[in-house]
């Protein structure tokens, strides 16, 4: 018969809390009804994943691509480019070669720069 | 449009999910015979850790249109190295197929082009299905204004897309 593994013990981790920070903590759980251990791992994991989420918009600021900021994120890539979207984040970065490269594919479709492109053109 | 007439076009996860907002989709799949590799089906399908059990609108969309989709050779070509798993992927199977990427980041755009692979983002699928005439202009500029909105598309490129819209309407009158 299989075993199932036992289940891994959670461990305990300290912070340093100020009185105030203390009291607010207090105040919060009386009137929610929780345990302040209760309260606090939800606010951990949602304020951890806030953070993930600032620190991966942050490093698609400094080039990273959506895969790599999503493993900063920690959730799977199409998820992080729904927040991107979201968050009004900038998926792309400028392109120097942009109209070229609309030009290539115009090629390929059968129509041409010129005919898309009217600058210098009066109409 | 006949569908050996309509070129294969092989589709990035990024592309994907600003196409679903904007409401693109649909032309897209008129214009072209749309591929996804199976790296970034598992990416579109890959399921929120937050909301399990739930789905967004670009996974609902995806599976609505999946049968609509065109069969890649399997197995799919390797990905390209170095790059992420989807983009590579698609990448690959354009090039093998011949087909366009529909990739809307700029890295995965450059190393398309450095391979002789045509990849277009999401605005220049705009102006391209303007110019064939499947769009007319003011439909192809309320799409490049929503794609202005989500931000996900640098200005300059946004501008030079409007440009050449202005170029074309002024064309047609």
């Amino acid at each position: 018969m299989r075993r199932e593994a036992p289940p891994k013990r959670a461990i305990t981790k300290s912070v340093r809390l100020t009185p105030a920070e203390v009291q607010q903590w207090a105040d919060f759980t009386e009137f929610t009804g929780e345990t302040e251990a209760t309260a606090m791992k939800r606010a951990l994991q949602r304020g951890l994943q806030a953070e993930r989420l600032d620190q991966a918009f942050l490093a698609m600021h400094r080039g990273a691509s959506t895969a790599e900021a999503a493993q900063i994120a920690g959730l799977p890539r199409a998820v992080f480019i729904e927040e991107c979207l979201d968050h009004q984040v900038a998926l792309d970065e400028p392109d120097d070669d942009w109209l070229s490269g609309l030009a290539g594919a115009a090629t390929e479709l059968g129509t041409s720069l010129s005919r898309l492109d009217g600058r210098g053109q009066s109409g | 449009m006949t569908d050996a007439a309509r070129h294969v076009a092989v589709v990035d996860t990024s592309f994907w999910s600003i196409a679903v907002r904007i409401g693109f989709v649909r032309v897209l799949l008129e214009e072209f015979r749309v591929a996804v590799p199976a790296a970034v089906r598992a990416e579109i399908t890959h399921e929120d850790p937050r909301r399990p059990r739930t789905r967004s609108d670009y996974q609902d969309v995806f599976l609505e249109i999946e049968p609509e989709l065109v069969h890649l050779p399997e197995p799919e070509p390797p990905p390209i190295a170095g790059l992420d798993p989807g983009e590579a992927s698609v990448i690959a199977c354009a090039r093998a197929l011949g087909a366009i990427a529909l990739i809307n980041e700029r890295r995965g755009k450059r190393v398309a082009r450095a391979l002789g692979v045509i990849a277009i983002d999401v605005a220049q699928a705009v102006v391209l299905v303007a110019a064939v005439g499947r769009l007319d202009v003011p439909t192809a500029r309320q799409l490049l204004a929503r794609i202005r909105k989500l931000s996900s598309t640098p200005r300059e490129q946004l501008t030079e897309a409007e440009r050449i819209l202005d170029a074309m309407e002024r064309r047609e009158n």
